[in-house]
């Protein structure tokens, strides 16, 4: 007896999930690759730690709030974001001038491919941030930290 | 000029050719937010005079072994289009959503025939579908009617997703399925079951609920496109969902929620003044309700009903309540149900009520009767001025 697909491609299964994948993660699966392929290091350590760190934080407060945790839902600022773009804006400016250029370039190009529609969705909020990189994050941020309560012991 | 200095004059540059356009088109896409409401039409004199009740069912055979939650529209030639969703049992992978028509001349249902299933959906949408649930109708000024229904990829209800498909032919062909992103979280456990309805520039309310972590409702802006403009939340908590929305004026509303908490169990109400921008806080009425689906329907001359089901425990009775003073009070004046059916069913179930009025001033009410037959009932405002 054998496995039965009912005819249906994989790739349909794989869409179930992969069609969420927001710009953040496509850049930073892009990075990955280029590194192996290279062997070479993309990106700084401190732009990295600033990406996931700011990756932890915004999925901390749009997570709990989307799913109705609480009353307010700050995913619903992605539908009509203009109060989003003038945070995003203030702090691509901020990370430039403090030299964090990758770290700025990481908030442009998803607002990039935000007006050129490139994802199915048309909320801002899925271009920055999914669940999957989120998850990625915040076990990051958790390994580090905990590293450094260890080492401090 | 040193090289940063270029940098950082050519990262100015890109931040004024990407933020300028985006800020610009969010501010130039906001919706207006002021309802559309049914237009009044005068009734003869010949049919207000004579109080109109009737009760048929929409599928003369029964062909599927389950079937659930209907939907009704009016379309422009008086005829009513109905969809609802049939199979083995509720989230069987058999269930389809079928549909049918009822011809207002003739008085009778015409045949069933099959809509969409998770088959269509998902070679439409190139992503695997389970299952697929409840539907609701709408039809838009350009005389387009709007399908939107539930689709499951991964487990159970508190999965789903809104995908919807349009037709112009009043209902003989569709197009093809195309899905709402409505959550930042796989885009799931949005549900549908209140009926849509008409903004003045022409987008949709839909409103909708979440059944993952918690139970609220919330009411999404359609574009005339199909995308998704703004979301609102109606309630939050764990104990609200599935709203039905009646727009009272051009900016007030009130919305019934179903309540899925402890007892005592009643409908919830809230009102908007503000075309659905804010809600008030959900407030218990004095109708029972036993965690089941209720709808509600302004009619032509201001008059609020509510069809639901009168037990705190059971769906076996189906009642009318009715407001004449805009929600703040209500009596039960009819009961559709009480219970009873002719084969002596144990635990007979008369739930999931669908309500419009037509542009005759008829009254049409359809409701799942014992998951096997989708009952119709239909009655003018002159039988009910008689209650």
């Amino acid at each position: 007896m054998g496995l039965s697909f009912n005819c249906l491609f994989i790739y349909e299964y794989f869409r179930v999930v992969s069609g969420s994948l927001s710009i953040t993660t496509i850049l930073l699966l892009v990075i990955f690759l280029l590194q192996r392929i290279f062997d070479q290091r993309m990106i700084s350590a401190a732009d990295r730690s600033a990406i996931l760190y700011g990756v932890a934080g915004a999925g901390l407060v749009l997570y709990p709030t989307a799913l109705g945790l609480l009353s307010v839902d700050i995913y619903r600022l992605g539908y009509q974001p203009i109060f989003l773009l003038l945070l995003l804006l203030i702090m691509a400016i901020s990370m430039w001038v403090l030299a964090y250029r990758t770290v700025a370039m990481f908030i442009v190009i998803p607002v990039i491919m935000f007006n050129l529609h490139a994802l199915e969705s048309i909320n801002l909020w899925d271009y920055l941030i999914d669940p999957f990189v989120m998850l990625y994050a915040l076990g990051w941020v958790a390994y580090q930290n905990g590293k450094k309560i260890i080492w401090t012991r | 000029m040193p090289v940063n200095k270029y940098l950082t004059i050519g990262f100015l540059l890109l931040l004024t050719g990407v933020f300028l356009p985006a800020l610009y088109r969010g501010y130039s896409n906001h919706p207006s937010w002021s309802f559309v409401l049914s237009k009044i039409t005068p009734i003869p004199s010949t049919k207000d005079a004579l109080p109109v009740y009737v009760e048929d069912f929409v599928q003369i055979e029964e062909l599927t072994r389950s079937v659930h939650s209907p939907a009704v529209v009016e379309l422009g030639n008086g005829n009513l289009l109905a969809v609802w969703y049939g199979g083995t049992r509720e989230g069987a992978k058999d269930v389809m959503l079928y549909q049918s028509l009822w011809n207002r001349k003739k008085g009778v249902w015409g045949d069933v025939s099959l809509l969409t299933g998770p088959k269509q959906t998902q070679a439409d949408l190139h992503i695997y579908i389970k299952k697929v649930g409840n539907p609701v109708l709408l039809r838009d000024a350009s005389g387009k009617i709007w399908l939107f229904y539930v689709t499951v990829s991964v487990g159970g209800w508190s999965g789903s997703a809104i995908n919807y498909r349009t037709s112009i032919d009043n209902g003989n062909h569709w197009g093809k399925a195309n899905r709402l992103i409505t959550t930042p979280f796989l885009n799931i456990s949005t549900l549908v079951r209140g009926a849509p309805f008409l903004y003045s520039d022409g987008s949709i309310g839909l409103p909708v609920y979440h059944e993952l972590l918690g139970k609220f409702g919330e009411l999404l802006r359609i574009g005339s496109g199909g995308s998704v403009l703004d979301k609102v939340r109606i309630s939050w908590g764990r104990t609200s969902l599935q709203p039905s929305v009646v727009p009272l004026d051009h900016m007030q509303a009130v919305v019934f929620l179903r309540y899925s908490g402890h007892s005592p169990k009643r409908i919830l109400q809230a009102d908007t003044l503000d075309g659905g921008q804010t809600w008030s806080t959900p407030e218990k009425l004095p109708l029972l309700n036993p965690d089941s689906s209720i709808m509600g329907l302004r009619l032509h001359d201001g008059t609020l009903l509510l069809v639901f089901n009168n037990s705190e425990h059971d769906r076996d009775n189906l009642s009318l309540a009715r407001s004449l003073d805009s929600g703040h009070t209500w009596n039960v004046v009819h009961v559709f149900e009480d219970g009873h059916t002719p084969e002596g069913r144990i635990r007979p179930e008369f739930s999931y009520p669908s309500l419009i009025q037509d542009d005759d001033g008829t009254i049409h009410l359809l409701y799942t009767w014992n998951r096997r037959r989708i009952k119709h009932i239909y009655f003018n405002p002159s039988w009910l001025r008689k209650l």
